[in-house]
């Protein structure tokens, strides 16, 4: 089923993508992995939409790797796994929501945000996806700061 | 006239799991509808980070109980993916035979279920007493009729012997059959199609988009299966279609599922052919590189995919899971605004929900008597610590 390969894929993203790519690899025939600012998160998912159909969105996973964060999109396009990187620094700690341009993101983005405290700009439905309505505000359990456990997460990675 | 809102759950309408989900009705027509899950949060991936490679093994298996097989087939295609170890090829076979005995294991107790939700309850009993077929399968391979354990890092723990090849076959004929038959039934019972057919409709272009997956997104049109865009174990060497409907509603669903069935039946035997001799383990090492790894496998509700991230050590430094059930929750939403009040048991149902592995993350809900009590995460790990 493979329709490109990534290395094919990526020399497509970084020919006809404007913004800037903070990273690019290609570890296998269907995994791409690459990496952008934050702020330019829209135009990334905007940028995957428009060039290619189908789009699907996999999920998005969080990584607190102490500072920053990392929020990592995982596509489908082509017959090629996308994975698109953004680390987000705790200072700054916000990402621009994609859930209106990929609809698929809502849950994903309700998720991370509950879980790493960071706050997803312009979410239509902002709510926390598992955790309980009385859940104390600013605690995340998967950040690995004061706002999380600190003793009991490992201290390494 | 003024729009109604009502709740239901936290006990599921179909199906025996918590979550509470929230309707606006104008007359019988749902118009809109919201849903709060969360009720089975166990913390999985946190724990994950916190055991060792093997121990997540163990931990991962217990995500769900009906696609145990597919988490840790996802789990250990990832940290071998990591660590650069090739699995022996005939532990691939038996990985993928595992793997299919569960997609008609899981589909069969769906069609049951779905029987049971329209009022055909004889299809229930029917498709649940030949389901005994295949969990008897399960339990000779295996040892066991759920969480069955076969997978282990670098391989399979059981061979499969000649004496079970025969069994197998026997009983996959006996299933194909079956299938076959049920085909049939839900094509042609009048009983069956007026609760399913035009129910539950969602169009494929909107399925895609809400990034619904498996059979409830191809059974409105789109062909996405992990299993031929990114051929993992030796589905490469498999002959075997894609099903999808374009019929976009309850029966669609019901139909690829069906169909898949008698895939699988199919899927089995060509692995009993094609299966060589050889080892079904390969040495694994007990620190894995540091690195990152996605994987992904086609679980019978769809798309499952794992992230992880190791850190030069035994213990990986995160574990991500994405399954299913949450990838086709907002599209589910979608599938039972727009029908009738009567018909979101079996709308809600034909996703083949489960939000064990929709959670995995932890809260007390004294439902009986409607208080909620949070424990902070400390008193948590104070109470798993002491026990």
């Amino acid at each position: 089923m493979i329709e490109v390969t990534a290395a094919e894929l990526l020399q497509q993203v970084q020919s006809e993508y404007e913004g800037e790519l903070t990273g690019a690899d290609a570890p296998s025939e269907t995994d791409a992995w690459i990496g952008i600012p934050p702020s330019d998160v829209q135009s990334m998912a905007q940028f995957i939409v428009d060039t290619w159909q189908p789009v699907y969105l996999s999920t998005i996973t969080g990584n607190d790797r102490r500072d920053p964060i990392d929020v990592i999109y995982h596509f489908v396009v082509e017959g090629v796994s996308l994975n698109v990187r953004a680390s987000v620094p705790k200072a700054v700690d916000q990402i621009d929501s994609i859930t209106r341009i990929v609809p698929a993101a809502i849950m994903y983005e309700r998720e991370v945000a509950e879980m790493f405290g960071i706050t997803m700009v312009g979410h239509p439905d902002p709510r926390r996806l598992v955790l309980p309505e009385d859940w104390p505000e600013g605690d995340y359990p998967l950040r690995r700061d004061d706002s999380g456990d600190e003793e009991d997460g490992q201290d390494n990675g | 006239m003024a729009k109604l809102s009502f709740p239901i759950g936290p006990q599921h309408p179909a199906l025996k799991e918590p979550e509470n989900l929230r309707f606006s009705v104008d007359g019988e027509l749902v118009v809109d509808a919201d849903i709060r899950i969360g009720y089975v949060h166990r913390s999985i991936e946190r724990s994950c980070s916190e055991r060792n490679f093997v121990q997540d093994l163990y931990l991962c298996e217990r995500v769900c109980g009906i696609c145990s097989n597919a988490h840790t087939l996802c789990y250990a295609m990832a940290v071998e993916k990591l660590a650069d170890v090739e699995v022996p090829v005939r532990a691939q076979y038996i990985r993928m035979l595992m793997h299919e005995f569960e997609r008609i294991h899981s589909h069969m107790l769906w069609l049951g279920v779905a029987g049971h939700e329209v009022g055909f309850e004889s299809l229930f009993m029917y498709v649940w007493r030949d389901r005994e077929v295949i969990q008897d399968i399960l339990e000779t391979v295996s040892g066991n009729r759920g969480h069955y354990a076969m997978t282990t890092l670098g391989g399979v723990r059981h061979d499969i012997t000649p004496e079970m090849e025969t069994k197998i076959r026997e009983g996959i004929l006996y299933l194909r059959e079956r299938a076959e038959y049920y085909a049939e039934i839900v094509t042609t019972e009048a009983t069956f199609l007026k609760r399913v057919s035009e129910v539950g409709v969602i169009s494929g272009e909107r399925a895609q988009e809400l990034g619904a997956m498996g059979p409830t997104l191809r059974a409105s049109g789109p062909d996405y299966d992990v299993r031929t865009y990114f051929p993992y174990l030796q589905y490469d060497q498999i002959n075997f279609s894609v099903r999808t409907s374009q019929l976009c509603d309850v029966l669609g669903r019901t139909l690829v599922r069906v169909e898949e069935v008698i895939d699988a039946c199919d899927i089995c035997l060509q692995v009993l052919d094609k299966m060589p001799e050889g080892e079904i383990q390969e040495r694994f090492p007990r620190k894995v590189p540091e690195g990152e790894a996605v994987a992904r496998v086609e679980a019978q509700r769809g798309e499952l995919i794992y992230y992880i991230r190791a850190n030069d050590s035994d213990v990986p430094q995160r574990v991500k899971i994405r399954t299913p059930t949450l990838a086709n929750l907002p599209a589910s939403l979608e599938i039972v605004s727009g029908g009738y009040i009567a018909d979101i048991p079996i709308a809600f149902a034909s996703i083949d929900p489960c939000f064990s592995c929709t959670d995995r993350m932890v809260v007390l809900d004294d439902v009986g008597t409607g208080d909620s009590r949070t424990m902070t995460w400390p008193e948590l790990v104070e109470i798993s610590r002491n026990r």
